[in-house]
């Protein structure tokens, strides 16, 4: 096996029946070392429960499971080298700050004044130099956070679990600590899976990224192929919102859209066989244009601003269409008629 | 936002009374301990709590040291015995039922809480008599003894533990010890570091509860009782049966004072939990 994480065949049921449903469906995967692996998908898809799994929490109804190289399937979770950053924290609100992170040590017995160093060396590598004696309860979330992530790293882990740990932060501190993490990994070389829903995040600070839907591996790969080349409508849809259109495929390598045809070249899609297929169309991927400029004849529902970017809705041959585009400068109001055309990016062709 | 005129007068109208009606009872359980004879003579004494908690010094011959010369002192000290006693083991019962509840699964488990929480329903006097039956004969030949009353307490008391329990178990999110085992920490090592300092709440409100309920109970224990093992409550029903008011109503002034305690024990102890942030900022930082 590889020295990260390796997941074989594993299936994770709840409670002992047998009857009661697979949470967790005979998935396989590596977290190759060294490397950031994001679990992503909608809620109830069994992430958090493969995490889980990984930390030992969780006990997997069949398969194997292999950390660095060893089996670890049915130890528990303090024989495995493994940390975790819990969606709430889980700071201990009754010691202080020093002696959260010091509390793996000061178990495992680690003499007091090494805790004490190697506690406050953890911290200093989180940016809490002086937070010694402060409570949970006296930090902002980001410094708990920082706590949290200080306190799992300071055992020196060879795999470090993330549990969601950005969705109680707002939009602002949920980007820093999303690049603090990903500069801490690839600068102390950690092994680490994430679990997340938000997908921009994902893509933000992955090496790899497995999508799961109903405990199933919906697609693995690197953050350029699931947005480029999704290899289902649900990683298309997940991924950027892309809507689905029917289209087809005709001989000469073109696939129709409605109106629309889209030559050959545009396509990341090769050799598909003639017949119906699936557009995956992102909302940045259309242009719009005065009616009768594009194949398209489109007419404006909702127009919504944004600051950064405006959203429309559009109503067409092909159905209700959600647009964003970063052109302030024309402003299409409610009602009128326009003209939609592909631009070429966002654009990926699935099998019917 | 103020409350509307009607309805504020309303509860003032229903309040104000059952106050009044509330202070004028204690004054009087305190103001019939110091006279001769409520209803008939009024002379304020001291009599009735000098029979009952009397004082004396010994002589040196005998001695010396304080005698314990009231009729009372005795049941007193037998209730505080077995509810000092029953209180710390009621808790640590309690609790432990909590932390199965809330935090194992097992098949039953609904039964089980049901059944915890029965002792609240069950009538004193049926589970004082039932408790007769039980350990009447070999090999649990209980009646008559102490041990049957602190039993009595522990079961009749249990609930509150539990329920205290469950709601602070509740509070401490699961992921504590999750956390506290992801760090290496044995089950023991969480629940002593982690779990144990958190439940300190509970764990007080639970025995101060336990203590002065077992210290008030009547119904339960009344069949238990004996001449060795009398208690405050059926000290007081005694002495009522015999007519004597006085020493009965003085009896009460004292377990008054004595829960008053008890009660701002709780408060004390249990509010100090309920500084926040604001409150714990002010301290130094180092």
């Amino acid at each position: 096996m590889n020295d990260g994480i390796a997941f074989c065949n594993i299936t994770k049921r709840y409670g002992d029946d047998t009857r009661a449903p697979l949470v967790v469906k005979g998935i396989s995967f590596t977290v190759p070392k060294g490397t950031l692996t994001t679990i992503l998908g909608p809620s109830g898809c069994g992430k958090t429960t493969t995490l889980r799994m990984i930390a030992g929490l969780e006990a997997p109804s069949s398969g194997q499971i292999f950390i660095a190289g060893r089996e670890v399937t049915t130890l528990g979770p303090a024989e495995r080298n493994v940390s975790m950053v819990f969606q709430s924290y889980a700071l201990f609100p009754h010691m202080n700050v020093l002696a959260n992170v010091a509390y793996g040590l000061n178990v495992s017995g680690t003499a007091k004044a090494e805790a004490k160093r190697r506690a406050q060396a953890a911290m200093a590598s989180v940016g809490l130099t002086g937070f010694d004696a402060r409570l949970p309860s006296e930090l902002s979330g980001g410094q708990q956070q920082r706590v949290a992530v200080a306190r799992a790293l300071v055992l020196e882990p060879a795999v470090l679990l993330f549990d969601e740990p950005l969705s109680n932060l707002d939009a602002r501190l949920r980007r820093s600590m999303r690049e603090e993490i990903r500069t801490l990994q690839q600068r102390l070389g950690l092994t680490v899976a994430y679990v997340t829903h938000d997908q921009s995040e994902a893509l933000a600070v992955s090496d790899q990224i497995i999508v799961m839907d109903q405990g199933t591996i919906a697609q693995a790969g690197t953050p350029q192929t699931l947005y480029e080349r999704p290899g289902s409508a649900f990683v298309a849809g997940f991924m950027g919102e892309a809507m689905l259109f029917d289209g087809e495929a005709l001989a000469d390598g073109t696939v129709r859209l409605g109106p629309i045809v889209l030559p050959a070249m545009r396509l990341q899609a090769q050799a598909l066989a003639p017949g119906r297929v699936k557009v995956a169309v992102r909302p940045e991927a259309w242009a719009v244009h005065p009616a009768g400029a594009a194949a398209l004849a489109a007419t404006v529902l909702k127009s919504v601003y944004l600051g950064s970017l405006r959203e429309y809705t559009f109503s067409t041959a092909l159905g209700e269409i959600f647009v964003t585009t970063a052109d302030l400068l024309r402003v299409w109001q409610p009602g009128e008629a326009v003209s939609l055309a592909l631009t070429g990016n966002g654009l990926s062709v699935l099998a019917a | 936002m103020p409350l509307p005129d009607g309805l504020r007068r309303v509860i003032l109208g229903v309040a104000l009374p059952w106050l009044g009606f509330t202070l004028v009872v204690y004054l009087f359980a305190f103001v019939g301990g110091f006279v001769q004879t409520w209803g008939r003579d009024y002379t304020p004494t001291f009599k009735h709590f000098t029979t009952a908690f009397d004082v004396q010094w010994s002589d040196a011959q005998v001695g010396g040291g304080i005698v314990w010369a009231g009729t009372a002192w005795n049941s007193l000290f037998t209730t505080l015995k077995l509810s000092a006693i029953a209180a710390p083991l009621c808790a640590g019962l309690g609790l432990l039922m909590a932390w199965l509840l809330a935090r194992t699964q097992f098949k039953g488990q609904g039964a089980f809480e049901f059944g915890a929480l029965l002792a609240f329903a069950i009538p004193g006097t049926v589970l004082g008599v039932s408790y007769i039956l039980a350990f009447n004969v070999p090999p649990f030949e209980l009646t008559g003894t102490g041990i049957i009353i602190v039993l009595c307490f522990i079961f009749r008391n249990l609930p509150v533990g539990v329920r205290a329990g469950t709601a602070a178990f509740k509070q401490i999110d699961k992921s504590l010890d999750e956390a506290s085992s992801m760090l290496r920490a044995s089950t023991a090592t969480t629940l002593r570091r982690v779990v144990l300092p958190l439940l300190k709440p509970a764990l007080v409100a639970a025995l101060v509860y336990s203590f002065v309920r077992s210290m008030t109970t009547v119904s339960a224990v009344v069949f238990l009782v004996t001449a060795e093992n009398e208690l405050a409550t059926t000290y007081i029903i005694g002495r009522v049966g015999n007519g004597d008011y006085g020493v009965a109503l003085a009896y009460c002034t004292v377990l008054i004072m004595l829960m008053s305690a008890g009660v701002a024990l709780i408060q004390w102890t249990v509010g100090e939990r309920k500084l926040g942030r604001r409150a714990a900022v002010e301290r130094p930082l180092t």
